[in-house]
């Protein structure tokens, strides 16, 4: 167009909103906070066959400061929820939840004295993938529906804020 | 070993409540003030050799006199034969230690006295293993509702007026 005429080939125009949501929707860095059985299919879906690496999502760090993405898989009791609110907090902006399972979900099929009902009660939720466990295909989805929510996001409005207490 | 109840029952006399060998694993049921000295004779002597304590559990009968019941699991890997000594024991009583026979009963009657209540007497360390320190009530007893004591928010969506039902 107008001005990448005089510019050459090597140069595009984009708005900065597009350009930054385009990188960070597409190297998400997933941080597997695997408790119980749903983290064996997250394993399963970087593995081979499923392969996440190629959503961007090839470095699993397991330290929340080297990652965006929390991937909270499995059963979260109750003595592991200050644990989980800690890990949560101590992750740079921008970050995503991705609640896998219907143990992180909803308490799943445990409801006991002991089991937390739902990781939302304790930090915000961006996607929640049901299923006991969810297939790597339902894993897949829910990485790409997150894609599609960073894809809309705003630079210049700030993401809500996290109260730490 | 065959007459394994019968062993032991020659052994121990009349401190032995009662036995059976009809159901397979054997068991005896003795009383909880032999405990440690019956444990240490099942340990070591022979022909019994039980070096493997396998679990302990508890049993909450709510409506009986003794209302609970201690069950420890053993197993001989030398002589290759197992059996189960119950003890009966009544609500606020308590239990000798066997961390001095096996020490890994630690844990066991740490998880015993967490999910009980049961007392365990002469034990290094005994408190709660599995649930939070402040936590209150004993959640394996019958009486204890499997929701939980405290009726909190997150138990059901304020909108969801459905889930009223209590266990």
């Amino acid at each position: 167009m107008g001005l990448e005429e005089k510019l050459g080939n090597n140069i595009f125009t984009t708005r900065l909103n597009k350009i930054v949501n385009w990188a960070r929707k597409n190297s998400l860095w997933p941080m597997p906070f695997g408790t119980a059985c749903c983290a064996i299919e997250f394993m399963a879906t970087v593995g081979p066959r499923f392969d996440l690496a190629r959503f961007g999502a090839e470095a699993i760090r397991f330290s929340p400061r080297q990652a965006d993405l929390l991937l909270v898989a499995g059963t979260i009791v109750n003595k592991m929820a200050p644990v989980l609110k800690k890990i949560y907090v101590q992750m740079a902006e921008p970050k995503w939840v991705i609640s896998m399972g219907s143990c992180a979900t909803s308490g799943g099929i445990f409801d006991t004295y002991s089991t937390l009902q739902g990781i939302d009660t304790i930090i915000p939720v961006d996607v929640y993938v049901a299923g006991c466990p969810p297939r790597p295909e339902a894993l897949i989805d829910a990485i790409m529906q997150l894609q599609e929510m960073i894809k809309q996001e705003s630079v210049i409005r700030p993401r809500k804020a996290v109260t730490v207490g | 070993m065959s007459e394994l109840i019968e062993t032991i029952k020659n052994r121990f006399r009349d401190r032995i409540v009662s036995g059976q060998e009809r159901f397979k694993p054997k068991s005896i049921k003795i009383k909880s003030s032999d405990l440690v000295e019956i444990m240490t004779a099942l340990k070591d002597e022979e022909p019994f050799r039980f070096n493997q304590l396998l679990d302990i559990a508890g049993v909450d009968f709510l409506n009986q006199k003794p209302r609970f019941m201690v069950v420890y699991i053993l197993l001989s890997t030398i002589k290759n034969h197992r059996l189960i000594v119950e003890v009966d024991i009544n609500e606020n009583d308590s239990i000798p230690s066997l961390t001095s026979v096996w020490c890994g009963a630690d844990w066991f009657e740490r998880e015993l006295y967490d999910m009980f209540g049961i007392k365990v007497v002469g034990h290094p360390c005994l408190k709660r293993i599995l649930m939070s320190e402040d936590f209150e009530s004993y959640p394996l007893r019958k009486d204890f509702p499997v929701r939980g004591l405290t009726p909190s928010e997150q138990r059901y969506a304020p909108w969801d007026k459905r889930r009223t039902r209590e266990y």
